[in-house]
């Protein structure tokens, strides 16, 4: 199974050192990154990926980033940027076959057996008619289902995703969480995901991950983060967490003042 | 997955197959095969016949077969037929293909690499430096050729690779950024062209010379010029071929294509070399032939999608036919002169480009 080791994850940007990390994820766990804007999330996650240069040592099984060739790392880990580029003219099948690079030989044309990828891939996320659609036609929670086929089609074992409901109302967000728990379980992946909103991060994920100015400012479970004063610390302003039957954990920012935005949680 | 449901009751609703939209998605477009291979056949035939003297079309497609190896036909043409088309028609036929297929395999990699549509085979200041190295070779009399090859097209190899360099070299220095090596080109060809108007001002008596080389011909064709150009356009279109689906993936940015699997760097670095040779070989037995690596990219683009997996291996095809057509026109509207082939690329290319382009409605990107 595939267990994902960070050993002294470290960036620096000259003097100052941005992200600072060590840390062992389990095979088939979903762990949801958290913490403010600018704490390093997105570092993590392209540290992870190999697209960020870091010191420190990243390993999945025996699988060592770096002493292998980038086509067999990614393979092995896939990222679900947070803004992927779209070019524009390009269709859905063209797009969910990049996933396949890794799989093709530096000479070679994809073939019959990632082609078949493509489609079962794109029948598993109900994009089959969607396959000759351009992307620039596309709306954003179609968009990030086409990503995630992407990430998919390249039969890795762990899956990463930056804010993968950023761009999303909230009925798409639950729909796409939804969707990455699925294939999570139907296929063992191991999913690590950074993510904005600690309630929907509570509700999907079964580790939290908390960074501040870099570092792990709180980690566990669900239980163990999701607590007024660990958040109120972590984030730097006064966090309270409610407790629902249904929706399991509420996280409410700022509350003891009068919360401006009209978003409701939940239906009646 | 052919099994085809049968509707079992009266209700006559084909029930579609899952997989239909992505093995369409996926379909080899083989009108668009066709008629490149067609256009090429006609272009290549046309071009054998016509000239100072015409010759028997069907003679003519039996001639080019029998110059094919195994094959031995007779043709029909008489000994003073058989001299035209072998010593004056065929190479310049060939070497048009050849200029025709380097140029837009060379636009269609710089595009992709720089992910820009403009883009075109001169980008790196390769005509520039081309422009400079025949000018030097004219204006001071020098004998560089080499064995088989006269002195204008190795001058101009060497001016276009020195270009190239310097642009290459120039854009690592500043950070090796898309930005930085179009940036580099642009200062690089800037710089080269300069020194060129300043030698061909200097040396007016042979301005006539190297401004009907700028203007490209392929009046001098032969088959020595053949032998210097086809290992580049062979081993070079071939590695472009080969980059095809990396293309594709640079498109997605590098930071996404090294995630996904695939070496940027590495890609960059290659295509853009393989890019300069293409143009640099093209251009010194051609002179400056504009349009046709930025036009025949973007037409078959236009025409058949964006997906460098078949833009590529087509460019070369209609590139040659292209080029190879507008040689045929180059030698006929003023028979017996000639008009400079770069003047008949953007004469009939701009106008056929730009009905493409306006019945694209917007499927240009």
């Amino acid at each position: 199974m595939s267990r994902l080791r960070y050993t002294d994850l470290e960036v620096r940007h000259g003097h100052r050192t941005t992200l600072s990390v060590d840390g062992e994820i389990r095979s088939g766990a979903w762990v949801a990154i958290l913490g403010p804007n600018g704490a390093g999330k997105s570092t993590f996650l392209r540290c992870l990926a190999g697209t960020e240069r870091h010191g420190g040592v990243v390993v999945v099984d025996d699988v060592r980033q770096g002493s292998v060739p980038i086509a067999e790392w990614a393979s092995t880990v896939a990222l679900v940027p947070q803004q992927p580029v779209v070019p524009e003219a390009m269709t859905v099948s063209e797009y969910v076959l990049l996933g396949r690079t890794a799989h093709i030989g530096w000479f070679r044309a994809e073939r019959e057996h990632d082609r078949r990828r493509v489609a079962e891939v794109l029948d598993d996320l109900d994009l089959v008619d969607f396959a000759e659609r351009r992307l620039d036609g596309l709306s954003g929670g179609e968009l990030q289902r086409v990503t995630l086929a992407r990430a998919l089609a390249t039969d890795a074992r762990v899956l990463l995703l930056d804010e993968p409901t950023s761009a999303l109302d909230l009925s798409h967000q639950i729909g796409v969480l939804e969707l990455i728990d699925r294939v999570r379980r139907e296929r063992g992946l191991t999913v690590v995901a950074a993510m904005h909103d600690l309630t929907l991060a509570g509700r999907f994920a079964d580790r939290l991950l908390v960074l501040r100015d870099g570092v792990a400012a709180a980690s566990g479970t669900v239980e163990d983060v999701l607590r007024g004063d660990v958040l109120s610390s972590a984030y730097g302003t006064e966090v309270v967490v409610l407790h629902d039957g249904a929706l399991g954990h509420v996280v409410v920012p700022g509350a003891g003042r009068p919360h401006p935005s009209p978003e409701s949680k939940g239906r009646p | 997955m052919n099994d085809g449901s049968v509707p079992l009751s009266g209700t006559a609703i084909a029930v579609p197959d899952r997989a239909d939209p992505v093995r369409r998605a996926f379909r080899v477009p083989m009108l668009a095969w066709v008629t490149s291979v067609g256009l090429l056949v006609i272009a290549v035939l046309a071009s054998l016949a016509v000239g100072a003297v015409d010759l028997p079309l069907g003679g003519v497609a039996l001639a080019t077969l029998d110059a094919l190896p195994l094959l031995d036909l007779d043709t029909g043409l008489d000994d003073r037929q058989l001299v035209i088309f072998q010593q004056w028609r065929l190479p310049r036929v060939v070497l048009a293909g050849l200029v025709g297929a380097s140029l837009s395999w060379s636009g269609a990699a710089y595009q992709g690499v720089f992910r820009n549509p403009l883009a075109d085979p001169f980008l790196l200041g390769v005509g520039a430096g081309a422009g400079l190295g025949a000018t030097a070779v004219v204006v001071f009399g020098l004998d560089v050729g080499w064995g088989p090859i006269a002195s204008i097209p190795a001058g101009a190899f060497v001016g276009a690779l020195g270009a190239a360099s310097l642009a290459f070299w120039l854009g690592r220095l500043a950070g090796g950024s898309s930005a930085a090596l179009l940036l580099a080109g642009v200062a690089s060809a800037s710089f080269f062209t300069a020194v060129q108007t300043f030698l061909q001002q200097r040396n007016a008596d042979t301005l006539r010379i190297v401004y009907s080389w700028l203007q490209g011909s392929l009046g001098t064709a032969g088959w020595s010029e053949v032998r210097l150009l086809a290992p580049y356009t062979v081993i070079g279109g071939a590695l472009v071929v080969a980059h095809r689906r990396h293309l594709d993936v640079l498109r997605v940015g590098e930071a996404e294509a090294r995630s996904l699997g695939a070496d940027p760097v590495r890609i960059r670095v290659t295509l853009i070399v393989v890019a300069s040779l293409l143009t640099a070989a093209a251009v010194s037995v051609s002179g400056l032939i504009s349009f046709v690596g930025l036009v025949v990219p973007h037409a078959i683009r236009l025409v058949v999608g964006s997906s460098y997996r078949i833009v590529v291996p087509l460019s070369g095809l209609v590139g040659a036919a292209f080029l190879i057509g507008a040689d045929v026109v180059a030698r006929t509207v003023l028979s017996p002169a000639e008009l400079p082939i770069g003047v008949v690329t953007a004469f009939i290319g701009a106008p056929f480009f730009g009905l493409i382009l306006a019945r694209s409605r917007g499927g240009f990107r």
